[in-house]
């Protein structure tokens, strides 16, 4: 056996200085908050406002995304209300979800980059749904609001309405921000990137087939549990 | 994105709320927070709201504050809407009148005024304390009470960041349109957020050598550039918050006949009425909203 143990390696977030990962987080926080409101402007039926938390917590590590996620809902509610403030916890978990499955290397993969970013969904529509029940009663502002006056008159109840439609929404988002993610990464700076192990990025027109598909799939299969 | 302005911001102005440090205003908000939660009591929450608009009224912010209860809008008229026909509270329900294919209950509606009611309260308080302070003097307060001077940085530096990403988006945009490329819409603003979010982190290696140079990570006092002191009257307003809004959280906590939801009743012809007007609204805004998308 030989003497030399071999070093684990360090975090990124560790190896580079303090001040470094700390200056980063604002911008990525910055970069949710503006597309969020580009989003608003543009009225689409997505939200954009977690592709720097998906940067980060990739690059950095899940916590720092986490951090990023309470931040932008943090400071969204100093532009634009404290509506946004319950929702910092579908921020962070997505960013857990993102940074840990990273880290187990779910996201090597072309395919498993894709189903991590179904999951995060997933996962940020759990969290979501009972705070746009129990504290704004389902309404969200969006036009997936008639999605759930939709689900409504099949019969099923509020959650679960909230949720049929709301996951459509989160699915195309997360998709959506996974790949725009993606394509920031492999831009950045080779001392930010260099340990991650990632698929390469796809041009961004690709990823809107695969979009529309998992949403009209995802859609087809709540209509048929509503009807049932 | 030229153009682009951040809505909410501090509103100038010599008004006693103005004057006043912000920690009193974020305790009163954060105890008007508390109550809301803590009751459906539309009573208390009309009071709750109507005080919020007084001291919006008297702190001149009303054209500010309306343009942000415009943003909230659509969600009132989706919200009544939706809590008529399913609303958050246990069943069993009285149905008041038939609206389609849809019944409206009684406790529908009083859960619809009483969530809006809710939000709008919230939202009036939060926006008092916002369009009253500067955020420096918030988080400069904040770091008083020991909340870490990172993360007040960190805080801080988004808030700075927001209008310059804002420009950058404009300029990356504008670059687009003069290489006769799509320039606006959705086509556009995924690819320019590479660009964007790449040139940001490039100036954080410079930013953080000049945080390096002024020794950002050694302990000691940190001094602050804008200084805010509490006055007398400041520690008053925050006591007298601290009692009013624990006294009241606690009263709508142990008061059970507060729950007006099946004795306050409606009647079919308000109920139609405001199901239909909150109905059209919304559809209205959501055919905005699709012309609006498609245009992009």
């Amino acid at each position: 056996m030989s003497t030399e143990a071999k070093a684990a390696p360090r975090k990124r977030s560790k190896r580079l200085p303090l001040t470094y990962v700390i200056a980063i987080v604002p911008v990525a926080a910055a970069l949710n908050i503006v597309g969020g409101y580009i989003n608003g402007i543009l009225k689409l039926p997505i939200f954009l406002d977690m592709i720097g938390t998906m940067v980060t917590a990739v690059v950095l590590g899940p916590w720092w995304g986490a951090l990023v996620g309470a931040i932008t809902n943090i400071v969204s509610s100093f532009i634009s209300g404290p509506i946004g403030l319950p929702f910092a916890v579908v921020n962070v978990a997505g960013a857990l979800v993102w940074g840990y499955a990273h880290s187990a290397g779910w996201m090597s993969k072309t395919w498993s980059f894709f189903l991590v970013n179904i999951l995060v969904a997933v996962v940020c529509s759990t969290f979501a749904v009972p705070i746009y029940v129990f504290i704004f009663g389902g309404a969200t502002g969006h036009f997936s609001d008639v999605m759930t006056a939709a689900f409504l008159a099949m019969g099923q109840n509020l959650i679960v309405s909230v949720f049929s439609s709301n996951i459509l929404v989160s699915l195309a988002d997360k998709i959506i921000s996974g790949y725009v993610g993606l394509a920031i990464i492999e831009a950045l700076p080779a001392n930010l990137t260099e340990d991650t192990n990632l698929p390469k990025a796809e041009g961004l027109n690709k990823i809107i087939i695969p979009v529309v598909g998992v949403v009209i799939g995802a859609a087809v299969i709540m209509i048929a549990l509503a009807l049932q | 994105m030229q153009g682009i302005v951040i809505p909410i911001s501090m509103v100038p102005g010599n008004s006693a709320i103005h004057r006043m440090n912000p920690l009193p205003k974020l305790l009163w908000t954060f105890g008007i927070l508390a109550l809301s939660f803590s009751t459906r009591n539309i009573a208390v929450l009309g009071i709750a709201f109507a005080i919020g608009l007084l001291l919006v009224f008297y702190s001149r912010i009303t054209s500010a504050y309306l343009r942000v209860a415009l943003i909230l809008f659509p969600i009132s008229l989706t919200l009544i809407t939706l809590q008529s026909i399913a609303p958050a509270f246990p069943r069993p329900w009285t149905t008041i009148a038939a609206f389609g294919p849809f019944n409206i209950y009684q406790e529908g509606i009083y859960s619809g005024i009483s969530l809006l009611l809710r939000i709008m309260a919230m939202t009036t308080w939060a926006m008092v304390t916002i369009m009253t302070s500067h955020p420096s003097d918030i988080f400069t307060s904040l770091k008083k009470i020991g909340m870490p001077y990172v993360l007040n940085f960190i805080l801080v530096m988004t808030l700075q960041l927001i209008p310059i990403l804002q420009n950058e988006f404009g300029t990356v945009l504008n670059a687009q349109k003069s290489r006769a490329m799509k320039g606006s819409g959705f086509g556009a603003i995924l690819p320019s957020m590479v660009p964007v979010f790449v040139g940001a982190i490039e100036r954080v290696q410079q930013l953080s050598i000049s945080l390096e140079s002024r020794a950002f990570g050694s302990t000691g006092q940190k001094s602050s550039f804008r200084q805010v002191r509490m006055a007398f009257s400041d520690y008053f307003v925050m006591a007298l918050g601290f009692v009013t809004t624990g006294l009241a959280t606690y009263w709508v906590i142990i008061d059970k006949s507060l729950d007006w939801s099946k004795s306050m009743t409606f009647s079919p012809i308000f109920a139609v009425s405001l199901v239909l007007s909150a109905t059209i609204g919304f559809l209205v805004f959501v055919i905005f909203a699709i012309r609006a998308a498609l245009s992009a």
